[in-house]
């Protein structure tokens, strides 16, 4: 069943039907809400905050077919409202939230390290160089898809791309000369 | 590609890191679902339950003063103007062109409501440019279909419609040639604009609105 589908049959008012596009796009938006807010806790918060504002709005979501992207927009600002609020929780990258596998890192204990440098670098970004730089790189999207979902340009999107790529490597490249 | 976005061989693999999946569960779904099953959305014929503003309902009254249609030049510039109680006999069309006309909607010198009495909510938007104007908001579960806009006779590009609501607080925007959405300026913008689309509130109360 297609995404249009489905939201013609909330719109009719099947709530159950809702269920499928949260089963749907969950393992996506976990994705990004985790790398974005740095703990399951906020992460949670904002994905269950996302989907219900979504159900809530579904009549405005202007091309049901595409409602993936749509309801990622409204994730996207749901993180940045959540980035924003003061620090209830210590941003803490437990390290088995963020992806392990790596061909390079053979070593458990290589694995271990460079995920904690991982999780360590992309916390000290800007929030909108994090954005920028998951939604390109993480999450594969073009620029003009980044613009439609953040409302920024695609040449303030490139270089806070730019940007995020070079701190990155900075902070990666001193944490192992050290 | 990436050399030129300022990646290279380091951020490739840490990206490819960061790519694999991860889930927060299925806890998730079922706190999503239960929030949604306990207030589903209203289907047309369902009633709206509104427990939450119940205090909004209480009688009282309000008086509006809206500026002149002919002064209000600026193009896509959106008026919400008024909201009066009246009796399902009486001709709307007559009313609203009084009001239209004085530009002023005394609602308080109206005989107070009664069981059969309804509200109208006239929405205007001055959009000379525009070939078609609709009216979409929670009321009508944001359906670009159900609440055009007409023009309003020499009114200089304005469009309205009238609009009858319960006591309520609702959010809506207008949508002009069925692709841009305009929030009214002269209304507080809605909390659900982080839903990429810009919007406002209305409270309606018995007597009279407040925006």
């Amino acid at each position: 069943m297609t995404d249009a589908e489905i939201v013609s049959r909330i719109m009719s008012g099947d709530v159950d039907a809702y269920a499928v596009l949260v089963t749907r796009y969950r393992p996506r938006l976990s994705r990004y809400a985790l790398r974005m807010l740095g703990n399951r806790e906020d992460a949670q918060e904002a994905l269950q905050d996302a989907f219900i504002r979504a159900y809530r709005a579904i009549g405005r979501c202007d091309d049901p077919e595409r409602f993936g992207s749509w309801l990622f927009s409204i994730l996207v600002n749901r993180c940045r409202t959540a980035g924003a609020r003061s620090t209830r929780r210590a941003r803490t990258f437990v390290s088995d939230e963020v992806a392990t596998r790596s061909a390079a890192e053979s070593h458990p204990a290589e694995q271990a390290a460079w995920r904690e440098e991982i999780e360590r670098a992309l916390a000290q970004l800007d929030s909108d160089q994090r954005e920028a730089f998951l939604l390109k790189h993480v999450e594969g999207l073009s620029y003009e898809e980044m613009a439609e979902i953040t409302g920024a340009g695609v040449s303030a999107l490139k270089m806070r791309v730019k940007r995020a790529c070079d701190r990155l490597r900075g902070l990666l490249q001193e944490a192992y000369s050290a | 590609m990436l050399e030129d976005e300022g990646g290279d061989a380091t951020i490739e693999r840490m990206a490819l890191a960061l790519r694999q999946p991860v889930d927060l569960g299925p806890e998730v779904d079922r706190a999503v679902m239960a929030a949604i099953r306990a207030a589903p959305l209203r289907v047309a014929g369902v009633p709206r339950q509104r427990s939450a503003w119940a205090w909004l309902v209480r009688p009282r009254s309000v008086r509006f003063n809206i500026t002149p249609i002919g002064a209000l030049a600026a193009a896509g510039i959106a008026i919400v103007a008024a909201l009066f109680g009246l009796r399902r006999d009486q001709p709307t069309d007559r009313v609203a062109d009084t009001q239209r006309q004085t530009g002023e909607f005394p609602v308080a010198s109206r005989p107070a409501p009664v069981h059969d009495t309804v509200f109208v909510t006239k929405f205007y938007l001055v959009a000379p440019t525009a070939k078609q104007v609709a009216l979409v908001g929670d009321f009508n579960d944001w359906d670009r279909e159900k609440t055009p806009l007409k023009p309003v006779q020499n009114g200089n590009g304005t469009w309205s419609v009238d609009v009858h609501l319960p006591p309520g607080v609702y959010s809506y925007a207008f949508l002009v040639d069925g692709k841009e959405w305009k929030a009214d300026p002269r209304a507080p913008r809605s909390v659900g604009d982080d839903f990429g689309r810009p919007s406002s509130v209305i409270t309606v109360v018995r007597e009279g609105m407040s925006t």
